[in-house]
């Protein structure tokens, strides 16, 4: 019977499927994320200096600083457009304001566990002693979630860390 | 709408101001020993198509350590007489992170005695039967009275019982500490500190004689003052002199504040001789109150 032309057609297919995936290889942006946990040691030596250093924080006690580094790498073929790293404040810790900086990234913040968002430093409304509305700075333990929105696309490649702090409750 | 808004707002705003309370720096309470502080953070971006993608982060997690805290309040003072009990009221708080038992002892600068009651009843206020003596509990058994097991960041109530001495000098100060220490962590302590201020009478007598030189027959006149120059009232104050030897008593000669005293025992005043032996004089003073005039007696001898 005509088993060449049959297999001729088979081939055609596979090689069809072959160009497809190789097409979406090309220009597939495949962005992996890690969190690293550090915490806060500080030392004051005889003269009353004090230092900080950082080490892992495996364990860490209550009151003490964990300073968490967000890296967002590109493992893929092709640009991943509009990066944004969402991260939830950790249950239990409260976010250091301070720690929260600009650098190569905006920062949007959410009091509602990512249901709405403003730009950060963010601020809450509340009724004020008088009865009227007032819109005050929102304290540090009211923030849920926090959004950085990376300048530009993730190159192939390419990698971006953003930083902050929480305090341990 | 703006009803319902308002209405959630307000206890929105309460809730605000109790969590900016809160958030002092030093943590009363602290998150729970063994709690993990997970960490998972997402990634979200597009293809050159405009399709969303994202990807989730393994948590990083950190464990929270055990630490122990201890506090022991308030620190008081009192001002108290020779002779009486007082019972300074604390609170003992475990301010650590786990169910901690807090060893307590109390030690008084002036070695007097003390004793931690549990403040069962009325808080304060001592009543016996009810507040009982603190003892070891079998959640450290350490022979150190404690506690008991105390669930962290919750507190009990102690009374810290301090006995001041019969015959305690007039402006003695004591100090008792009072220190909690945790049973898993000596570094988990804190002292309170009981002052005690002691108002005592201060009675002060004093003896003169008319002549300091005088030959046999001559006539003796002593004068005696009695003073209360403490900080309390001295009570049922009974002066005794004995008549010197070689001497002989001048009967009612007595004399209490400038009124002749008859001799006799019952004869409805104050003073009163008494042949012994020994020969003596006694004088009823009664109460003196702290800073009252002095009490002045004389009494005459002739030497023989």
């Amino acid at each position: 019977m005509n088993g060449n032309s049959r297999f001729g057609r088979m081939g055609l297919l596979a090689g069809a499927i072959a160009l497809m995936t190789g097409a979406v290889w090309a220009t597939d942006p495949k962005v992996e994320i890690t969190v690293k946990a550090q915490k806060e040691v500080v030392k004051i030596d005889a003269g009353g200096k004090k230092s900080v250093t950082l080490a892992a924080a495996k364990d860490a006690a209550s009151g003490d600083v964990l300073v968490y580094t967000l890296r967002a790498a590109n493992h893929g073929t092709g640009a991943a457009v509009n990066p944004r790293i969402e991260d939830p404040i950790p249950e239990g810790t409260v976010l250091l304001l301070d720690s929260v900086k600009e650098d190569g990234y905006g920062i949007e913040a959410s009091l509602d566990h990512g249901k709405s968002w403003q730009s950060f430093p963010a601020s809450m409304k509340r009724v004020s002693a008088t009865g009227a509305m007032e819109t005050v700075p929102a304290p540090p333990e009211s923030y849920t979630t926090l959004r950085f929105v990376l300048d530009g696309p993730l190159a192939p490649g390419a990698g971006r860390d953003v930083t902050f702090k929480v305090q341990i409750r | 709408m703006i009803k319902t808004f308002l209405s959630w707002s307000l206890p929105a705003a309460v809730l605000l101001g109790l969590a900016v309370a809160a958030s002092t720096p030093a943590m009363a309470v602290g998150t729970r020993a063994g709690t993990t502080i997970s960490n998972s953070a997402t990634v979200n971006f597009q293809d050159v198509n405009g399709n969303p993608l994202s990807a989730t982060s393994l948590p990083a997690v950190t464990t929270v350590l055990q630490v122990a805290g201890a506090l022991v309040d308030p620190d008081n003072a009192q001002t108290m007489t020779p002779g009486v009990t007082y019972y300074y009221s604390h609170t003992v708080t475990n301010t650590g992170n786990f169910d901690d038992t807090i060893n307590l002892t109390a030690a008084s600068s002036q070695t007097w005695a003390v004793q931690i009651y549990r403040d069962n009843g009325v808080v304060g206020t001592y009543e016996p039967g009810t507040d009982v003596l603190l003892t070891d509990s079998a959640a450290d058994a350490d022979a150190l009275p404690d506690s008991g097991l105390l669930i962290n960041d919750t507190s009990m109530n102690i009374l810290v019982a301090v006995s001041v001495p019969p015959g305690t000098p007039n402006a003695t100060v004591d100090v008792t500490t009072v220190t909690g220490v945790s049973s898993f962590n000596a570094a988990g302590t804190d002292i309170a500190r009981d002052t005690t201020t002691i108002n005592a009478p201060t009675v002060v007598v004093t003896k003169s004689v008319d002549q300091p030189t005088a030959i046999p027959g001559a006539t003796l006149t002593y004068t005696i003052t009695v003073t209360n120059t403490g900080a309390s009232a001295a009570n049922a104050n009974v002066l005794t002199d004995q008549i010197p030897a070689n001497t002989t008593y001048v009967a009612n000669s007595i004399t209490l504040d400038g009124v002749p005293q008859g001799d006799g025992n019952a004869d409805g005043d104050s003073g009163e001789y008494i042949a012994g032996p020994p020969r003596r004089i006694s004088v009823t003073l009664g109460n003196l109150a702290a800073g009252a005039p002095a009490r002045t007696v004389t009494f005459q001898v002739t030497i023989n």
